[in-house]
This record gives structure tokens, C-alpha cells and sequence, in this order.
């Protein structure tokens, strides 16, 4: 529930905060990797994709 | 026993994204279910739309347990029942056993509301975005990791998946139950207790902005976890000769590169959610109302107007989706599903910008109403897709004969200058209860 934006007023955040805005970031950071490697794995083939088991 | 807040929200972000790892799992495996029983497209439409068939009903009842049992009780149940299932699906050998089972382990969607209302118990107004995006945006990915990591750490052996995801999820159960606190305050907790009751109900559910609402959140997570649960199918089928061409060989080999294309949508649907946060502020900071009908006079009509243009984004790129399928372009359909995850990611995180600001009395309810009700779009859109005369056509049939019934309905719940809350079904009714 995103409330951010609704006032104006200036507010002191928590020390965890910081590292809740940053985990956000890497997440849409590891969305944009997941959808690169998938648009790689288009043009390279099999050739381009780890198998773990 | 001591606890942090930031504590409760790691259980529940762990338990959700466990919930939806073992929710979509049977998706991740579609391929090989239906190599090894032999099923037909219209089978695999049938078990793509079963993964959904609990969360409508399922998502309001766990809102309500929630409230009245408190989310540790609810989430550990929820965990411990869909892993024992999961264990049981694990030894099954006949298919009509295993779909049942499977449907039982899709309880595991209602989890959503359950650590919404945890989280919002915990975690103070100015603050309840950021704790509410880690919360959805990083369990939500539990779908699309399914998709991306389990055909390729257990390829067909998808028996071994099921028994392995079973009895993680007892082990989290276990911590959720131990570790888990309902609310900061017990005096919060017994507030919750008391509320929401059915006359609330009534009035949230038949407001014309709270269907419009409801209407938006079906076109964007309903368009979701459809999605999660109908591509890797979609793939295998749609682009079969295609993946062959690239390299990936047998029934392994075709699950994998198609978990892979399907994990694109559900990691930027979920990754970006906060994206749209920042775009209905950006909206809302900048006053901009580019759209006609909608009112523009509410303090959050800015707000209004992103989410309208969220869902006819929507509209334009599941219309894509289909033109870039029937072109036949492996590459073109990736990066149109790249592009649906942000826009999908806009609605949903558009709709719940909304929510707290147009029923601020009663958020609980209609974030129930709102994200239980419209998770039903889910069933219908994969079998819509299932039953066009062409695999790539389903698309175009729900943008059109879906899609754009919706937007319109929310531009004419949305062009109320004042208190747009108010209008609805019943309203005299209400007026008289007032009086």
C-alpha cells in the first residue's frame, strides 16, 4: 500500500529505512538483469544457458 | 519475547514468497506434467487456470482470519496445510490425484493479504509503503524464481520439487508460528479483532470506485499470475520450433528456456512495483490530469489519472503480445513481456496508491475486495487464452472483450468531482443506516 507522496511534511525515517529504499533498488535492478539475460538467451541460444542439475 | 519490526516483516516476506514459490510451481513444470500424461492444450489451459481457482474466495476469508486470529496463526496454517500437500503431491501417480492436490497447494496464493495486513500492523503510515513494496515486490518474485530456477535444478523430476518445497514450508510454519507476533501493540490487536463487519462489507462492495478498482486490480495482478501460470506452456507450445532452433533440446531443455521467457513478466511485474509508487507521486507532486472524463479536482485526481493510463498501457501491450506472437518473432514476444511486467507492475502499484486514500476508514475491507475478488480474472484470462482458434490470439480476445469494458467502466467511476467514494449501489440504504 503505497502512501509515499500524500504529504509534503518532511519525515524522520528509522535507521532500517535506508536499507528497505536500497533492497528495492537492487530488486528492479534484478529484474532488469533477469529480462536481459532472457532477451540474450533469445539470440544465443543454448549456448548461453547454465544447467545446474 | 523481544522482537523487531523489521523482524516480522522478514517472516512475512519469507512465508510469501515460500507461499508463491509452491504456488506457481505446477506452472514451472507444465511442460513436463504434460509430456508425461500426455495432455492436450486445452489440458494445459485447464491446469494453468486451476492454479488460481482458491484465491478469490480463499484471499477474503484469510483477510478475515487474519483479523480475527491474527496473520502468525494464519500464515503458519496456511504453510503447514499447502506443504503437506505439497509432500502428498509428491508420491502421486494418477493425474486427476495430482490435479486436486495441486489445487489444495494453490491455497498458498491467499497468503498475499495475510502479510499485507501483518505488515500493516506493524509498521507506521509514513513508512507502510516502503515496508508494504519489500513485502509484495520481493515475494511476488517467488513465482518468477519458480519459473526461472526450478527446471533447472530439478528438470523433469518435478515429483523431487514438490516433496523438497513441502518440507521447507513446514519448516517455515514452524518459525512463522514461534517467531511470528500479530500486531505491535495488544491493544491494536484487540482493535482489528473488533472491526470489520458486515455492514462495512456491504458498503465497500458496492461502491462504483471500489469495483472500478477492483475492475484495474484484475486487469493488472489478474493479468499476472495468469500469466505466471499460463506462459512456460504458452512457450513450449507457441515457439516450440523456435526454442528447438536455439538449441534446447527435449522436454528439459524446452522447460527450461521457457521458464526463462515466462520469468521476464513476473520479475519486472514485481520488481517494478515500486516504479509506479514513484510515478503516482511524480504524478500527484506535478498535478498532471492528461486524461478526459476523469475528474481532476479530487486532492488525488493526479493519482486517478496514472492509473488510467496504467490500464490502458495494459490494454496496448497485451494487444502487442499477441501481434508479436502471430509474427512468429521469439525475440519481439520477450521483449513485449518485458514491457507488460512494467505496465502490469504500474496498475497494481497505481490501484493501492488508491486505496488507502479512498477509503481511509476502511482499508482492511476494501483491500480485501480489491485484492481477493479481482485474483477470479486469473482463471478466466488462461482459459480465454487456451481457446482462441490460434495459441497467440487469446491476447487480443481479453484486450478487447476485457480489457476495454474495464478501463471504461473506471473512467466513468472515476469522473466524480466529490467524494466519488459515495456513489454506488444501495446508496439510500445506507443513507438510512446513517440517519
Amino acid at each position: 500500500m503505497h502512501t509515499a507522496g500524500s504529504s509534503t511534511e518532511p519525515v524522520a525515517h528509522q535507521p532500517w529505512y535506508k536499507y528497505g529504499v536500497a533492497i528495492l533498488f537492487a530488486e528492479m535492478a534484478i529484474a532488469i538483469a533477469v529480462s536481459g539475460y532472457a532477451l540474450w538467451l533469445t539470440f544465443h541460444g543454448a549456448g548461453g544457458a547454465p544447467r545446474m542439475h | 519475547m523481544t522482537t523487531h519490526k523489521v523482524e516480522q516483516l522478514v517472516i512475512a516476506t519469507l512465508g510469501f514468497f515460500w507461499c508463491f514459490l509452491m504456488w506457481f510451481s505446477t506452472a514451472a513444470f507444465s511442460p513436463g506434467i504434460a509430456a508425461h500424461y500426455h495432455l492436450s492444450i486445452k489440458s494445459l489451459g485447464l491446469l494453468a487456470s486451476s492454479a488460481i481457482w482458491m484465491a478469490p474466495i480463499g484471499r477474503i476469508a484469510a483477510g478475515w482470519a487474519s483479523d480475527r486470529f491474527g496473520a502468525p496463526r494464519t500464515f503458519a496454517l496456511l504453510l503447514a496445510g499447502c506443504g503437506l500437500m505439497s509432500i502428498a503431491s509428491a508420491f502421486t501417480v494418477d493425474y486427476r490425484l495430482l490435479f486436486a492436490e495441486r489445487i489444495f497447494v494453490a491455497i498458498a496464493g491467499v497468503s498475499f493479504v495475510v502479510g499485507i495486513q501483518h505488515v500493516a500492523q506493524w509498521f507506521d503510515p509514513h513508512e507502510i509503503g516502503t515496508a508494504e513494496g519489500l513485502y509484495a515486490g520481493t515475494g511476488n518474485a517467488g513465482a518468477g524464481m519458480g519459473a526461472l530456477v526450478l527446471p533447472r535444478l530439478f528438470g523433469t523430476h518435478y515429483q523431487s520439487a514438490f516433496l523438497w518445497m513441502g518440507v521447507v514450508a513446514l519448516f517455515i510454519a514452524a518459525l512463522y508460528l514461534v517467531r511470528g507476533r500479530a500486531a505491535k501493540t495488544t491493544g491494536q490487536r484487540d482493535l482489528v479483532r473488533g472491526r470489520s463487519g458486515m455492514r462495512d462489507t456491504a458498503f465497500v462492495w458496492s461502491r462504483y470506485i471500489a469495483i472500478a478498482l477492483m475492475l484495474a486490480y484484475a486487469m493488472s495482478f489478474g493479468l499476472e499470475i495468469s500469466l505466471n501460470a499460463w506462459l512456460p506452456g504458452y512457450f513450449t507450445r507457441g515457439f516450440h520450433d523456435a526454442i528447438q532452433s536455439l538449441g534446447f533440446t527435449g522436454v528439459v531443455g524446452l522447460q527450461i528456456a521457457a521458464g526463462t521467457f515466462a520469468a521476464v513478466e513476473s520479475f519486472t511485474a514485481s520488481l517494478f512495483r515500486p516504479f509506479s509508487g514513484f510515478m503516482s507521486d511524480l504524478f500527484q507532486r506535478k498535478g498532471w490530469t492528461p486524461l478526459p472524463f476523469i475528474a481532476r479536482n479530487l486532492p488525488y485526481a493526479p493519482r486517478l489519472h496514472w492509473l488510467g493510463t496504467s490500464l490502458i498501457l495494459i490494454t496496448l501491450a497485451t494487444s502487442a503480445l499477441a501481434i508479436a506472437g502471430l509474427s512468429g518473432s521469439l525475440h519481439l514476444s520477450v521483449a513485449v513481456l518485458i514491457i507488460i511486467g512494467i505496465t502490469i507492475s504500474c496498475g497494481t502499484g497505481g490501484t493501492f496508491a488508491l486505496v488507502p486514500l479512498l477509503f481511509p476508514d476502511r482499508p482492511g475491507t476494501a483491500a480485501g475486495f480489491i485484492g481477493g475478488l479481482s485474483t477470479a480474472a486469473g482463471i478466466v484470462y488462461p482459459l480465454v487464452f487456451a481457446g482462441g482458434s490460434n495459441i497467440h490470439i487469446g491476447y487480443l480476445h481479453v484486450a478487447m472483450f476485457l480489457f476495454v469494458p474495464f478501463v471504461i467502466f473506471y473512467f466513468w467511476a472515476a469522473r466524480c468531482e466529490r467524494h466519488p467514494e459515495e456513489h454506488g449501489l444501495l446508496t439510500r440504504v445506507f443513507a438510512a443506516d446513517e440517519a
